[in-house]
């Protein structure tokens, strides 16, 4: 990948292989929204995880990085923003997610079969 | 005072933030059901036929009548084809880069090649299933050994399996994604030093997939085969003997300052509710943005799950072209779901469906709003090779 900025990859939906498609075209951090509570991590590229509502942000604690649930409670989306963007800068310099302090990333390596097996 | 979000002006439904309970009066209008959290009411009538607006635009078509007050979900909406306004690159324009000097920072580990990780692992890549059991074997003796203890700098050794690699066309695109994404991982730069390794008479043979991309055999860079080396055991000593000699070699790597820019942010959705598309992913977006003006990078992905969003993206296109190349995925989408004989609205789970998201189209728009606002200055396919 050249282009530097927002830039556009050609995947699946399906997270864990659209996520090994970003980490082949060089990604070294990740950031994943969950509303209904993903237990996903990865490596060798640490991901970030992110709830959209407060009740998911304390049931999975063990799993949540960041509650975006408080925007509804009034924190605006720049200030909620600022604080990921920190996160991010954060991990990247080496301060372990919640998935990686669980050990996620060794069964997550799923590159898209696509065509027939024969 | 129950909670409800009109997320646009010109929206025919409101947001329940909490549960709306039948008879309940939000926004000035009276629930003729219990609307769930996350779910949507409509605050005005849509008649059948008529278009379904949430965040100004359309999510799908009303199936009947639908009256104020009522739940809008998969009992009343339908979807169907429309046409959508793809204005390429209308919106594109030069975004404010800070120069690097005032860019924020992070701690590194910088690569010979220029390029920065965030982590400092060694790579057990496998060419075939065959040879995933080997792969595991030899990262679970690095474990036993204690030896990682000595190489405080070093994250871990990572057996990345997978179920493919033979039975397939080697000339056919499942074995060109294999091959990138293969290559894709072994040049990450969170990825110190490699062993890969394989069975050997597998239809993806290693000596090929180096010649295609240059690589020799180096001191961070090994390759064998079962076969090859004599078995299970040999393989997995030889593999374990290969990593032992790299671990010196990784841990003294590193970390340094280097700019916002050295970051390549991959954005994933996965479990989306109701409320992705009005928190965590705008927020996510607000968060590129600033990574965008930092110099950085950030890749939005999975094409099915910004379907029928795409007309937004093309508009923010840096040219036609870029545009263009999205719009071409897209159809390729359409036809390699009907060859498949599936539909491209079959993308909501029913986890997706019980938060309150309805159609394909109204999770892709929330799906989008994890790019941001900023310009889309590529499309690549998975993953890409080095150029576009």
């Amino acid at each position: 990948m050249t282009a530097k900025g927002f830039v556009y990859m050609d995947t699946p939906g399906y997270d864990p292989v659209a996520a090994t498609g970003q980490v082949a075209g060089g990604a070294n951090i990740l950031a994943f929204t969950t509303g209904r509570g993903s237990a996903y991590g990865c490596k060798p590229t640490p991901s970030i995880k992110l709830a959209t509502n407060t009740a998911i942000y304390e049931r999975m604690i063990d799993d949540m990085d960041i509650n975006c649930g408080d925007v509804l409670d009034g924190v605006s989306l720049e200030a909620k923003g600022q604080e990921i963007f920190e996160t991010i800068l954060r991990v990247a310099s080496g301060e372990r997610s919640k998935s990686e302090q669980l050990g996620y990333g060794d069964a997550e390596f799923v590159p898209w079969t696509i065509g027939a097996t024969m | 005072m129950t909670r409800t979000l009109r997320l646009d002006p010109s929206d025919n439904v409101i947001v329940a933030i909490d549960a709306i309970e039948q008879n309940a009066t939000a926004d000035g209008v009276v629930a003729r059901a219990r609307v769930p959290r996350g779910h949507k009411m409509a605050s005005r009538p849509i008649a059948q036929g008529e278009p379904v607006l949430k965040f100004g635009q359309i999510i799908g078509f009303a199936a009947r009548d639908i009256a104020p007050g009522e739940w809008v979900h998969e009992h009343n909406v339908a979807m169907h084809d429309f046409a959508r306004d793809y204005r390429f690159a209308e919106a594109a324009r030069r975004e404010d880069v800070l120069p690097v000097e005032t860019q924020a920072t992070f701690q590194g580990y910088r690569r010979a090649n220029g390029k920065v990780g965030t982590r400092n692992y060694i790579a057990i890549l496998t060419s075939v299933n065959c040879s995933a059991s080997v792969a595991r074997f030899m990262a679970e003796e690095i474990a036993r050994s204690g030896v990682l203890a000595d190489f405080p700098h070093v994250d871990g050794v990572i057996p990345l399996v997978h179920g493919g690699g033979c039975a397939l066309d080697v000339k056919g695109e499942g074995y060109d994604v294999l091959k990138r994404t293969q290559w894709g991982y072994a040049t990450n730069p969170n990825v110190a030093g490699v062993v890969m390794v394989g069975l050997g008479c597998e239809g993806f043979q290693i000596s090929r997939w180096k010649e295609a991309y240059g690589v020799a055999e180096s001191d961070t860079f090994r390759t064998m085969t079962i076969q090859e080396v004599g078995g299970t055991k040999k393989t997995v000593a030889a593999g374990v003997e290969a990593i032992k000699a790299m671990l010196p070699i990784a841990n003294h790597a590193t970390r340094s300052t280097a700019p916002a820019s050295e970051l390549m942010l991959a954005l994933q959705c996965g479990g989306s509710d109701g409320y992705s598309g009005i928190t965590a992913n705008p927020a996510l977006g607000k968060a590129v943005d600033l990574l965008v003006k930092h110099g950085g990078t950030a890749i939005l992905s999975e094409t099915p799950e910004i379907y029928g969003a795409e007309h937004l993206l093309t508009r923010r296109a840096a040219t036609r072209e870029v545009g263009e190349k999205l719009v071409g995925m897209i159809k390729w989408w359409e036809d390699y779901t009907t060859r498949n004989k599936m539909e491209m609205n079959n993308n909501p789970s029913p986890g997706n469906k019980a938060g309150g998201l309805t159609t394909i189209l109204e999770k892709s728009l929330g799906a989008a709003a994890k790019g941001g606002g900023t310009t889309l200055t590529g499309v690549y396919h998975q993953p890409t090779t080095p150029s576009p």
